[in-house]
């Protein structure tokens, strides 16, 4: 695809994004929300953010060595912290560097097989 | 602006910076890589800032997919975000040129830290991580592979900042049933379909919460 024709496509998908970002303030801006709606946004956001949470090692390889154990430990390490301490960047950077020492070094594997 | 308002900001973005900055230097990486210029890859990051939606673009792009097949998968990868809005309806109901930005920088991202955060906060913490998002694809976009470290893994910055506010919420929260929901979904929709587990997860939990109605509405009061 030629450049002009990429850019093209990046105001047309970037339009289709803003569309559906802005969508529920449009249209509930005419309609006045049903109650369920209104309940759903209340109660939805711990649930999209632990499905987030979820989604963001779905690529973890769960059914082949290491079985998604490097990710498993570092949120363990996360919650661990985050119960223990309170502070949401010590949490967030100590796990973090744990997970790239694992991964880069290949740690697991070299202790299991 | 008050000096606290951006310290509060930056602090409670700094794991987002974290996590777009090599993000957006592989999206630069690869958009270079495919023969584009980099500055196409700032432009990405301003008007589009979508983390999937990009990556996607590159291959869109390679392939010359026909401009309304870009437009549906657009449209069904990035569907999730219609549920954002929904719980900042009254926070940001107020027409103004503020929230008109911030409804266009709702990313997955954003939209977890909003739910935290006061109202006053939300604007600045969308600047910030979205600015963190152009530094990283352009300087992908231009340094191309001559890192002088490996990065690898520091994407996790991403699932540890999820997983911490999902910790703290669920301290906070009366009924811990929504939780319990989430993963059982997620899970669930992980077997059905991994690419889509996404959006199938949020409409199964939407429907399951509505049916848990009563329960939640009691254990909340």
């Amino acid at each position: 695809m030629s450049l002009h024709k990429a850019l093209t496509a990046v105001i047309i998908m970037s339009a289709t994004i803003y569309f559906l970002r802005a969508f529920p303030f449009l249209f509930f801006k005419f309609v006045k929300p049903p109650e369920f709606v209104l309940f759903i946004g209340k109660y939805i956001p711990p649930v999209i953010i632990t499905l987030l949470a979820l989604y963001s090692i779905k690529d973890a390889g769960f059914f082949a060595f290491p079985y998604g154990l490097n990710e498993i430990i570092c949120i363990l390490i996360t919650i661990g912290l985050q119960l223990w301490r309170k502070n949401a960047l010590l949490s967030i950077f100590a796990s973090t560097a744990v997970y790239m020492v694992l991964i880069q070094n290949n740690i697991l594997e070299k202790i299991f097989l | 602006m008050h000096q606290g308002r951006i310290k509060s900001a930056f602090k409670s973005t700094l794991p987002v910076l974290f996590g777009y900055v090599p993000l957006g230097m592989g999206f630069g990486i690869l958009l270079t890589g495919a023969g584009y210029p980099w500055y196409l890859a700032t432009i990405m990051a301003i008007i589009m800032y979508a983390g999937a939606a990009q990556y996607m673009a590159v291959k869109f792009f390679t392939q010359s997919l026909p401009f309304y097949e870009i437009a549906l998968v657009t449209l069904f990868v990035n569907l999730r975000h219609m549920v954002y809005g929904l719980s900042l309806l009254d926070d940001l109901k107020e027409k103004n040129i503020f929230n008109s930005y911030i409804i266009f920088g709702l990313t997955d991202e954003t939209y977890a830290i909003l739910q935290n955060e006061k109202k006053e906060n939300y604007f600045l913490i969308s600047l910030f991580n979205q600015i963190y998002w152009i530094t990283g694809c352009t300087l992908g976009a231009i340094l191309g592979q001559f890192l002088p470290f490996s990065s690898e893994g520091i994407e996790f910055a991403l699932t540890s900042l999820f997983v911490v506010l999902a910790v703290d919420m669920y301290k906070s929260a009366k009924s811990k049933l929504p939780f319990r929901i989430a993963l059982f979904c997620g899970i669930l929709a992980y077997f059905i379909s991994k690419e889509n587990m996404l959006i199938l997860s949020i409409a199964i939990s939407a429907v399951i919460l509505l049916l848990t109605k009563g329960r939640l509405e009691n254990e909340s009061a």
